[in-house]
């Protein structure tokens, strides 16, 4: 007598169950039983797509820095684009409808202010690494990475609602790291693809009859001194050039290693460093070297310096904050801090504020110093913990210096309070 | 970073970092004859170890027709087989897995040398805060060498090549067949023999894809280490598999004229020619070295199931056993 069969019951193909037994090892065994050439092509496959994901051009991230503008802080998330949050509390803001009445979705629920260049064109990421910049009440600029993750296009929109957004221009800039400067109605752009842009905020078309081409990758944006620019290039040449032809271009200086910062120039003295490891002042008028010595440090001076009564603060990616005389190199003091430094420390209030990456075990951290006597060493006041790398540009408002880190989550730091007022954690 | 992290980055990915930036700024700057230097003096420290692994495969290889012997004379007895294989191999010297030793040596490095290449070439500003970290201060010449120019003909070394026709994966995918071809070892077990032939297929197929989305400094430290690894093997083994494409190339006329005087012209050294004016494979009886005695039964094999289809077309001349 035959046995009677029991019909199997199929389980359900959203049971995870089923998927474990689907790629159990007797499943695996089984088809390699029933073909050997499939087991090891599915076998491959999977190493395949295994390693691909493993070595595949890593996506970008940004480190646009959050600013402050008629009362809505800007910010960058990797998930929703440009965000508006309320400077106050860290919440989102809720978007206005055309009659100032907070707009609903389908369901009832609060649409808050953001703007994902994602939704523009698919060929945009929402990766950004400048901070937005405002050119009127009606218009703000925002850069954004193609998705190719080598180039970069300019966006504008509307600050309040973030509607009316479009391409400024349909120029398709090379990699933009850093910050756009506006002047007047004019913008200039710093591109790893060698050349400064400048392209008029109005309708998007260049103002010169074509990009300055520097002959090397330019990182940071250019500075405007007494009506001239001054860019740096990686090749280590500072130069400076007409901003309304981009001609007239002369060599400021030429130093060893990749100039990536904004150069600061104060009394006709342009502050810079390099990933030569070397800190420099060089007059631009005669093109002399200020100090008879270059500071050197450990590793790469990445973030720009500031100068307060006649001291110059770097921070560098030897962990060390660096306290030097501006007239004179001489260094007055250093401080150990517990990582390396890549963006720009800001002052408020005589108290110097400076961020840091993560070192080793040790996450990122706020650090900030009583800058109130320049003749005295150095001073620490505290410390607050970022919970990861700071790599973005701080912004000051009141007295409330606002900052990112790397993992996407927004501060607000009370800088006489000493005390975080809010933290925004990505989501 | 846990501490076998510590430990992975301070002694392998690290060291390899420096070394491939010093060599980029002694280079003048240019990535890509940083990156061709730096396989070779990679591929030369590991020579003693590739070498080992060589002689192993080609002593493995030696070994095919007495195996295949073994099989046949116990087909009925695979407790026989396996002693008798066993006792071969003792006899030989040779341990079947001793090839395997050399290979996982090396994997970490390899991995390494990948996370290096990889950190060395960042795609984006974020990840040189990384690379900073990476780089010795006392080592001259590497901090200032930063960024690193990633630009060779019309690749950007730190993407993936995404051209109209992707060249570099191409030409990984090519070289990596060639590799497999030389270096794939006869099986006289059919299933074995099988499975090579897809691995043959297959590992080209699977680089070749893993190139299109990885930097093409990868897919030419990928290229690079093969052309090396393939010199260094005909050093070692000859063409392997590689011979038997360059064999079919034989002039046709060397036949013709064998009709007449059959030491007038003398064929290629592993052929002879038959009556019927067909080439027949004679490497096997003639006892030559082991390459070629393991082409020839491979070839034979394969003509044996090529004429197995196609019968009454000049017989199964190869497939004599």
């Amino acid at each position: 007598m035959q046995p009677v069969q029991q019909r199997r019951v199929r389980p359900c193909p959203v049971d995870p169950g089923y998927f474990m037994e689907l790629f159990s090892l007797k499943t695996i065994n089984r088809v390699f039983v029933i073909s050997p050439k499939l087991g090891l092509l599915l076998i491959l496959l999977l190493c395949a797509f295994a390693a691909s994901s493993c070595t595949k051009v890593k996506s970008a991230q940004g480190w646009a820095g959050p600013i402050v503008n008629n009362g809505t802080l800007y910010a960058f998330t990797l998930k929703d684009g440009l965000i508006g949050l309320n400077p106050q509390s860290g919440n989102p803001k809720p978007k206005l409808n055309s009659a100032g009445n907070p707009e609903v979705d389908d369901k009832g629920r609060p649409v808050y202010l953001s703007f994902s260049p994602k939704k523009l064109d698919k060929n945009i990421s929402n990766a950004s690494y400048s901070t937005p910049l405002f050119v009127n009440e009606t218009s703000m600029l925002i850069t954004a990475r193609l998705a190719n993750q080598r180039d970069s296009q300019i966006v504008k929109l509307d600050p309040k609602t973030f509607a009316n957004a479009d391409l400024l221009t349909t120029t398709v800039f090379g990699r933009i790291n850093d910050d756009l400067l506006l002047v007047s109605d004019t913008i200039y752009i710093s591109s790893v693809d060698h050349n400064l842009y400048a392209i008029d905020v109005s309708n998007g078309t260049p103002k010169w009859s074509k990009p300055y081409n520097a002959g090397a990758e330019l990182w940071a944006a250019p500075a405007l001194y007494k009506g001239r620019l001054y860019v740096g290039d990686t090749s280590g040449k500072l130069v400076s050039l007409d901003p309304k032809t981009s001609g007239d271009v002369q060599v400021i200086t030429e130093v060893e290693g990749s100039i990536n910062m904004t150069p600061l120039i104060v009394n006709d003295v342009a502050y810079f460093g390099t990933f030569g490891n070397k800190m420099y002042a060089v007059n631009v008028v005669t093109k002399d070297q200020v100090w008879s010595k270059p500071i050197e440090a450990d590793k790469w001076f990445w973030a720009r310096p500031i100068i307060s009564d006649g001291v110059l603060y770097v921070a560098g990616m030897d962990n060390y904050l660096y306290a030097i005389n501006a007239a004179t190199g001489n260094l007055k003091w250093r401080y150990l801090l517990t990582g390396p430094a890549r963006t720009a420390p800001v002052i408020v209030d005589k108290t110097l504020i400076v961020a840091t990456v993560n070192y080793g075990n040790q996450k990122g951290r706020v650090h900030a110093f009583d800058i109130s006597n320049p003749d005295g060493g150095p001073h620490f006041f505290w410390d607050k913990n970022a919970r990861s790398s700071v790599i973005a540009p701080l912004n000051v408002k009141d007295k409330i210096v606002y900052f990112t880190n790397i993992d996407g989550d927004y501060f607000a730091l009370d800088v006489p309070q000493r005390k975080l007022l809010w933290e925004h954690t990505a989501p | 970073m846990g501490f076998i992290g510590t430990i992975w980055n301070e002694v392998i990915v690290r060291p390899f970092i420096n070394i491939l930036v010093l060599i980029y700024s002694l280079l003048g700057h240019n990535f890509f004859f940083a990156l061709v230097i730096f396989t070779i003096l990679v591929t030369v420290v590991f020579l003693p170890i590739t070498l080992k692994q060589l002689h192993s495969t080609k002593k493995m290889m030696a070994l095919q027709p007495k195996l295949k012997e073994i099989q046949l004379k116990y087909a009925k007895d695979k407790q026989k087989i396996s002693q008798e294989t066993f006792k071969l191999y003792r006899e030989a010297g040779v341990n079947p897995i001793s090839c395997l030793g050399p290979l996982f040596i090396q994997m970490p490095v390899w991995i390494g040398l990948y996370s290096a290449i990889t950190q060395v070439l960042p795609t984006q500003p974020e990840e040189l805060v990384k690379l900073s970290q990476s780089l010795y201060s006392w080592l001259p010449l590497v901090h200032t060498a930063v960024p690193i120019k990633g630009t060779f003909l019309w690749l950007d070394l730190g993407f993936s090549d995404t051209g109209v026709i992707p060249i570099l994966p191409i030409i990984v995918a090519a070289s990596t067949w060639g590799l497999q071809k030389m270096t794939a070892m006869p099986n006289t077990n059919a299933q074995q023999q099988q499975q090579n032939q897809m691995f043959l297929w297959m590992m080209p197929v699977m680089f070749g894809f893993i190139a299109l989305t990885s930097p093409s400094g990868l897919a030419i430290f990928w290229t690079v280490s093969n052309i090396i690894r393939m010199i260094i093997q005909y050093f070692v083994t000859g063409w392997g598999g590689l011979a038997t494409m360059f064999q079919k190339r034989t002039p046709v006329p060397a036949v013709i004229d064998a009709k007449n005087d059959n030491r007038a012209i003398m064929p290629p050294p592993s052929k002879e020619t038959s009556k019927d004016g067909q080439d027949r494979d004679i490497s096997k009886d003639s006892g030559g070295s082991d390459r070629i005695g393991s082409q020839g039964t491979r070839r034979q094999e394969r003509r044996g199931r090529d004429r197995g289809n196609n019968k009454g077309q000049g017989g199964n001349t190869g497939n004599r056993r």
